[in-house]
């Protein structure tokens, strides 16, 4: 940790209601999936890259699930040169939330997490979020009839053990800098303006002067 | 004749009476789990506080059912389950302590014929709050205690009571423990205490200005750690531009050390440190009524001040931001 660098952001952790702890994380030197699909991948991703992505969201969603938390509005991915995927939220956006998070009078359980999912897979083979005219399919609409992320990764789609390696050669190679894609596009990324590679020096003030007489 | 031996399916209220029947048995246990019938008794009691929590929170089948709710919230706190769960956690196995925490952060929320009854019952048992708060010095327990103290500082008469407690001045060191989910945990909390209840906060304020913002200043704003300096400059604005608190920041904008204090954080590094210096600093500068030591230190500092705001630039495009700027350096100039 001395010499990584990191990004430190706040999380939400629900037990009942939002807390914010910060969390140290590994710095995710790629950017976030949507900042490399909007730059990379206007037209979205193949489905081959797809499946992969999704397969990790669901391995994360069964594992908070599993833990009894949800995520309300859990979203894509963030990726980093070493192949890993972490799993990452846009808290309160409109666009990834379930019905009944909006309509949050009747309560929400794990299948909203199943309606942001689906929202993401979309966006991953469309590069945005689907037209919001578009009505969503009844039966989508109702909770009872989404499956689990347990389910879901008994589909097909999921079967084939293509790795994170794959994502990375695809999607990836030949991928600018965060800080190059940033210079091109400001407004895409929304990193922590902490991040040391990132980090515009600044010409310092000198000392103040703190004499009662000056 | 076979349907008269079917077992009836336990109530909501049954499976918290014989949970608080488990947790007795585990309470009077020696620590030693020798015995093959205690390790029956204690795998009995995680199984019957996942129910609890499946009752409260649903699970991958089915949504919660109010009614379900209301009648395990109403038997939970007749009697001391609450106690006895929170004395046994450090004895439960680490998911059944998982779950027993997301039960008592639930039930904080339950109503009962629309009413907190969780409320009632803390009022009757504060003494349970300084076990929790005293959780942050034992590493095994402190994120559990720590989850459930900042659901049930939600209720404003726990939230009086623990601000008002001497151990209060705790958090000032808990905040600052190197282990860093607990630091974290423990200034979650912090944040709340001093940010949800907004007429209790700014009484104890003004009531222990003079401890709390000393110890603010020296402990957080100057610690040497970064984390630890970031967070509490953005709380400090936080408390210090709610409305509840005009006559707290009144009196904090006419002192000189913190002043000094604030410029210093002007001057880091960091441009988020820098950021939220800036929202409280600019407090002193439209202060109208600056005290004479405080106009000295502006117009000893007048050039660097204003060559610091003028290259102060933030990434996003905020229009509040540099109408503050502007204004703020109109003030200097003026000086």
């Amino acid at each position: 940790m001395n010499s990584a660098a990191v990004a430190i952001k706040s999380i939400d952790l629900d037990l009942s209601h939002p807390n914010i702890l910060w969390v140290v994380m590994p710095f995710m030197a790629a950017g976030s999936l949507q900042s490399i699909i909007s730059h990379s991948h206007p037209n979205g991703l193949t489905e081959p890259c797809i499946a992969v992505v999704l397969r990790d969201t669901l391995y994360a969603l069964s594992y908070l699930h599993g833990q009894g938390h949800l995520h309300r509005s859990a979203i894509t991915t963030s990726s980093s040169s070493s192949s890993s995927l972490k799993f990452t939220d846009v808290a309160g956006t409109p666009y990834w939330m379930a019905p009944e998070v909006i309509h949050s009078h009747t309560g929400y359980s794990f299948k909203a997490d199943i309606w942001s999912f689906g929202i993401t897979a979309l966006e991953l083979a469309h590069g945005r979020p689907p037209l919001l005219h578009l009505p969503p399919s009844k039966s989508m609409t109702n909770p009872s009839k989404r499956p689990n992320a347990d389910k879901l990764l008994k589909h097909p789609s999921f079967k084939n053990r293509k790795g994170t390696d794959f994502l990375v050669k695809n999607v990836l190679q030949g991928l600018p800098s965060v800080e190059k894609r940033y210079k091109e596009s400001k407004g895409n990324l929304h990193e922590d303006d902490d991040d040391p590679s990132m980090q515009v020096k600044q010409r310092r003030i000198s000392g103040w002067n703190f004499n009662q007489d000056g | 004749m076979k349907g008269l031996f079917k077992s009836k399916p336990r109530t909501p209220a049954d499976v918290v009476r014989q949970t608080r029947d488990l947790l007795l048995f585990v309470d009077r246990s020696p620590e030693t789990r020798e015995s093959k019938r205690e390790e029956k008794q204690m795998s009995e009691l995680f199984k019957n506080i996942r129910e609890l929590k499946s009752i409260l929170y649903g699970n991958s089948e089915s949504e919660p059912v109010s009614e379900a709710c209301a009648q395990l919230t109403q038997e939970f706190f007749k009697e001391d389950t609450l106690r006895l769960l929170i004395k046994c956690l450090p004895k439960l196995n680490l998911e059944a302590r998982k779950d027993a925490t997301q039960v008592v952060a639930n039930l904080q929320r339950q109503q009962v014929q629309f009413k907190l009854i969780a409320s009632d019952y803390l009022e009757k048992n504060m003494d349970l709050m300084d076990i929790l708060i005293v959780g942050y010095e034992n590493q095994d327990m402190a994120l559990h205690y720590g989850a459930m103290l900042r659901e049930c500082i939600r209720h404003q008469i726990v939230a009086k009571y623990v601000l008002n407690s001497p151990r209060m001045k705790k958090f000032f060191d808990y905040i600052q423990l190197p282990n860093f989910d607990i630091a974290a945990d423990a200034a979650a909390t912090f944040k709340e205490l001093l940010t949800r209840h907004k007429s209790t906060v700014a009484e104890f304020l003004s009531k222990n200005y003079e401890w709390f913002f000393a110890e603010y200043n020296t402990k957080l704003l100057e610690s040497s750690n970064y984390i630890t300096r970031r967070q509490a400059v953005k709380l400090l604005g936080d408390m210090l531009l709610d409305r509840s608190n005009s006559a707290v920041m009144t009196r904090y904008v006419s002192s000189r050390d913190n002043l000094r204090i604030l410029m210093n954080l002007l001057r880091e590094s960091s441009k988020s440190i820098q950021i939220e210096a800036f929202h409280v600093f600019k407090l002193f500068a439209a202060n109208q009524h600056k005290p004479a030591d405080i106009v000295g230190i502006f117009v000893a500092n007048k050039s660097k001040m204003l060559r610091l705001l003028e290259d102060f630039k933030i990434d996003k495009e905020d229009e509040q931001f540099e109408a503050d700027k502007a204004q703020v350096m109109r003030e200097i100039e003026a000086l």
